[in-house]
């Protein structure tokens, strides 16, 4: 086999010391794929049909990890049953995964690392990695280096990975990156300043001290960031003591590096070979999707150790069709490259799929397109439909000669009439069902905040009809944000950063003016 | 284990197969031999389904199977099961002419009884027939332990003194071989050095380590330098029953600019490289195509977007492009390729 790592042997004598633990923070701890995740945790979307979390599993095992907590929020019983259901839970498996559910009140990953240290579950350094990790890095041997560091330094705090990808790659979030300068001799990380795309961020500002230090500086704005830490034991407990740091980044990074009375440092490994990305939006499922089907994250490639246990049989041009013949696909339908095909799906004559991913039991009808189109399971799509750079979810409807221009986003179960004609970056959901008063009573919090922002959706539903067509359950959300001001969200959330981080944005206006 | 690529090379996959197929049966309960079969059948498929692009360890497996139904026939039926391999092909090869086969019958141990779907003591059966299956496992290890040795122990014969000879990627079998022959004659390797991977830079450093004269060139001057070459040595991962084989790729260059100057290929392999597929290279995916990193790095964030870029890992090398295969079970042309698989496998583990 290609000999991609040799590293067989050297790892041995790294588990003999300790078991390798890892940190799942499951939850994403914001909206950005609403309404998508209208249900649904945002790890249990599934990206090349097999979900998110068993993706970040894949990517662990691959690094040698062997016990992982899942830090859940959201839907907890869900994620749960889908770590109990998944093939990791098996004995033979040689991970131990256990499902943490924090409060509700936990609103960043700050607030999950401090309920980390309140459990008290960390027994040596680790691994911190989010929910929808795609990864083929070895963190064993960025574990290893980090270790080694700290043999050295007992300051060494935590170790970030990530790789070099120039300032427009496509699997670089342009909505937020951060600037790292580095000591090039030591890959100590000496400062941090958060970036984000709207409104642009034209200046860092780099302490002088740093400048006096250390002779050899190199600033670099072209990492992407992989968001895997190696973190030392200390690290929930310096989460703890300083209880306003919500994101590791922008406030734990930024402040433990420019704190004066800490005396602790970061350091970033930047991974030569590997790929490493995670799915933060929907512009960058897009690309790690296409990273996926063009085999960078080998060997967690469709046809060879698929995360969902599907089986892909590997065509020329990166095309991916499942194994068992239940694919039906037409003599006159046209398959395009870096293209994965759902088990048990059916595509009609003249349809053009390309650049798309289709789940298990769809069905495609005759003259279809599919351009860059992401669709999951049991998804049905009348004829003549055309569908760009948009992601449609699960059992959704669609009625004959639909139009979905890019960066829609069809949430689970949605049915929308014959000749509908979306405008681009529309969402929809399925309307509520009525609610039953017993329902009602025991609503928890979770249902509750969700209810809060279909009622806030249900609210501007003024000409869905038209667009919608008959026979809609659909309910349109608003095109731009309603209330931006009201809301005190931070700035990288706000309607036009989070545009940047759409699914089809263009990549032209990365300054900030509307499509 | 292997689904994660943690063995690296065919045969580490093999022994690594053999290991555990040995402690299935060591641990396994069965009363007769269907059971037995089922046991290792199941877990084989497993550990091929685990890895399915590593041909070697299905074929381990079936090598097991192939040797335990041969130690269950030979206790059994006795005389009557060790006769069954009289027209071995490398026999035949080897001495010429088909011979009556004398030597099977030498490591039997005295006849055991043995009773199957005993009611009374169910585990009679496993009792009296494991130490002789552990023994037929032992076998494929101990074949597997000293593969290199024997692919390389008529090296000498197959490499003259004052030869140039061509060889491309880090197989170690060649790698063996190349050194074997150096004990006995002076001659010359080229090294292509195999991009993307460059395995042949570490295979030159290991050759004139050992005092080979070496030669490092860049694949592209494969067909330039062929006319000077003496003979083609490839390794392989895979032989195929039709003569074909699957090899790092870059073989299938050296084997064509080979052809066109009518230089012979020699191909060095265990045995445990026979794979019983006949038309695996119709599939596309069977290449085992590997990240593109090592072609397009994936800092170049403009190409990513827009340039496909394929990184097969392995070169289909057709029938018609090799001359002989050497292997620990002797030298044979790509068509009787057919017949040594048919002898070391059972038909019926084809499909595991």
């Amino acid at each position: 086999m290609p000999p991609k790592s040799s590293s067989g042997k050297d790892k041995d004598i790294a588990d003999e010391d300790e078991v390798l633990q890892a940190v799942i923070l499951a939850d994403s701890f914001n909206k950005r794929f609403k309404p998508l995740t209208v249900g649904k945790p945002r790890c249990l979307l599934p990206i090349c049909n097999a979900t998110l979390l068993d993706w970040t599993f894949e990517s662990l095992a691959l690094a040698g990890v062997q016990e992982i907590f899942v830090i859940c929020r959201s839907y907890a019983d869900q994620v749960k049953a889908a770590i109990r259901d998944s093939k990791w839970s098996k004995p033979s498996s040689g991970l131990k995964i256990v499902p943490i559910v924090t409060a509700k009140e936990t609103f960043s990953p700050g607030d999950a690392m401090r309920d980390i240290y309140t459990h008290g579950i960390i027994t040596s350094d680790f691994v911190l990695v989010t929910g929808d990790l795609v990864s083929n890095v070895r963190i064993d041997e960025v574990v290893r280096a980090h270790k080694e560091r700290r043999r050295a330094n007992p300051n060494a705090l935590m170790t970030m990975v990530v790789k070099e990808g120039g300032t427009k790659h496509r699997t670089r979030s342009r909505g937020e990156s951060g600037v790292f300068v580095l000591d090039p001799d030591t890959s100590e990380c000496l400062h941090y300043e958060p970036v984000i795309g709207y409104p642009p961020t034209p200046l860092i500002k780099i302490p002088r001290e740093i400048l006096d230090e250390h002779p050899e500086v190199e600033i670099r704005n072209d990492f992407i960031d992989c968001s895997i830490d190696v973190c030392s034991v200390e690290v929930p407990s310096l989460f703890q003591d300083n209880f306003d740091y919500a994101d590791i980044r922008r406030d734990f990074v930024y402040g433990v590096l420019t704190s004066d009375l800490l005396m602790k440092n970061i350091y970033c490994y930047v991974a030569k070979d590997g790929y490493a990305a995670r799915v933060a939006d929907t512009r960058s499922y897009d690309s790690v999707s296409k990273d996926i089907l063009s085999r960078w994250t080998f060997p967690l490639v469709p046809d060879d150790n698929h995360p969902g246990g599907h089986a892909y049989e590997h065509l020329r041009g990166n095309k991916y069709i499942a194994k068992d013949n239940s694919v039906v696909l037409s003599r006159t339908c046209k398959i395009g490259n870096n293209t994965l095909i759902g088990s048990h799906t059916t595509i009609e004559a003249n349809a053009t799929v390309h650049a798309s991913v289709i789940g298990q039991r769809c069905k495609i009808g005759p003259g279809v397109v599919l351009r860059n189109a992401y669709v999951f399971d049991d998804t049905q799509i009348g004829a003549g439909c055309v569908i760009e750079n948009s992601i449609v979810g699960a059992r959704v409807r669609l009625g004959d000669r639909c139009h979905v221009p890019r960066g829609c986003l069809i949430a689970d179960g949605v049915v929308i009439g014959e000749g509908t004609k979306l405008r681009k970056f529309e969402r929809v959901s399925r309307k509520r069902e009525a609610a039953k008063p017993e329902q009602a009573n025991d609503a928890n919090d979770e249902e509750a905040e969700e209810d809060s922002d279909l009622e806030e959706v249900e609210a501007h539903q003024e000409g869905a009809e038209e667009i919608l067509g008959e026979g809609s359950n659909a309910l349109l959300w608003p095109q731009s944000a309603i209330d931006d001001e009201e809301e005190e969200l931070d700035e990288r959330e706000s309607f036009r950063n989070q545009r940047l981080m759409r699914l089809g944005a263009c990549p032209r206006f990365a300054g900030g003016t509307i499509y | 284990m292997y689904s994660i690529r943690q063995v690296v090379g065919s045969r580490e996959a093999a022994l690594e197969t053999a290991l555990v197929l040995r402690q299935v049966v060591s641990k396994a309960r069965f009363s007769n031999i269907q059971q037995l079969i089922a046991v290792i059948r199941e877990v084989g498929r497993r550990l091929a389904e685990a890895q399915p692009k590593e041909h070697s360890v299905g074929n381990t497996v079936r090598r097991v199977l192939h040797n335990v139904r041969e130690e269950y026939n030979s206790a059994t039926k006795g005389a009557t099961g060790a006769s069954r391999n009289v027209y071995s092909i490398s026999k035949f090869v080897l001495q010429g002419q088909p011979r009556k086969h004398t030597g099977g019958a030498a490591k039997s141990e005295a006849r055991i009884t043995l009773k199957e779907n005993d009611p009374s003591d169910p585990d009679s059966f496993a009792r009296a027939l494991k130490p002789v299956l552990m023994e037929a496992i032992q076998d494929v290890l101990d074949e597997l332990e000293t593969v290199y040795d024997n692919v390389s122990k008529n090296a000498k014969d197959h490499i003259h003194s004052d030869e140039i000879i061509l060889t491309i990627g880090h197989s170690k079998t060649v790698e063996a071989f190349l050194k074997s022959a150096g004990h006995y004659r002076n001659y010359t390797v080229i090294v292509a050095e195999t991009a993307p991977s460059y395995q042949g830079h570490e295979m030159a450093r290991s050759l004139s380590a050992a005092g080979i004269s070496t030669f490092l060139v860049p694949d592209s001057s494969i067909y330039a330098i062929m006319s000077r070459v003496n003979k083609v040595i490839l390794g392989a991962h895979a032989i195929l029953a039709n003569g074909g084989l699957f090899a790092i790729s870059g073989s299938l260059l050296a084997a064509t600019a080979a052809r066109a100057h009518s230089t012979p290929v020699v191909v060095c392999a265990g045995q445990f490289k026979l794979t019983p597929l006949w038309n695996l290279y119709h599939e596309h995916g069977a290449l085992d195509f590997a990240d593109p990193s090592s072609v397009l790095g994936f800092d170049e964030g403009k190409l990513v977007e827009r340039v496909d870029v394929v990184n097969p890992y392995y070169d289909y090398v057709g029938p018609e492009l090799v001359d002989v295969f050497i292997t620990n079970d002797g030298d044979h042309p790509p068509s009787s390729v057919y017949r040594l698989i048919k002898e070391t496998y059972d038909d019926d583990d084809h499909e595991l």
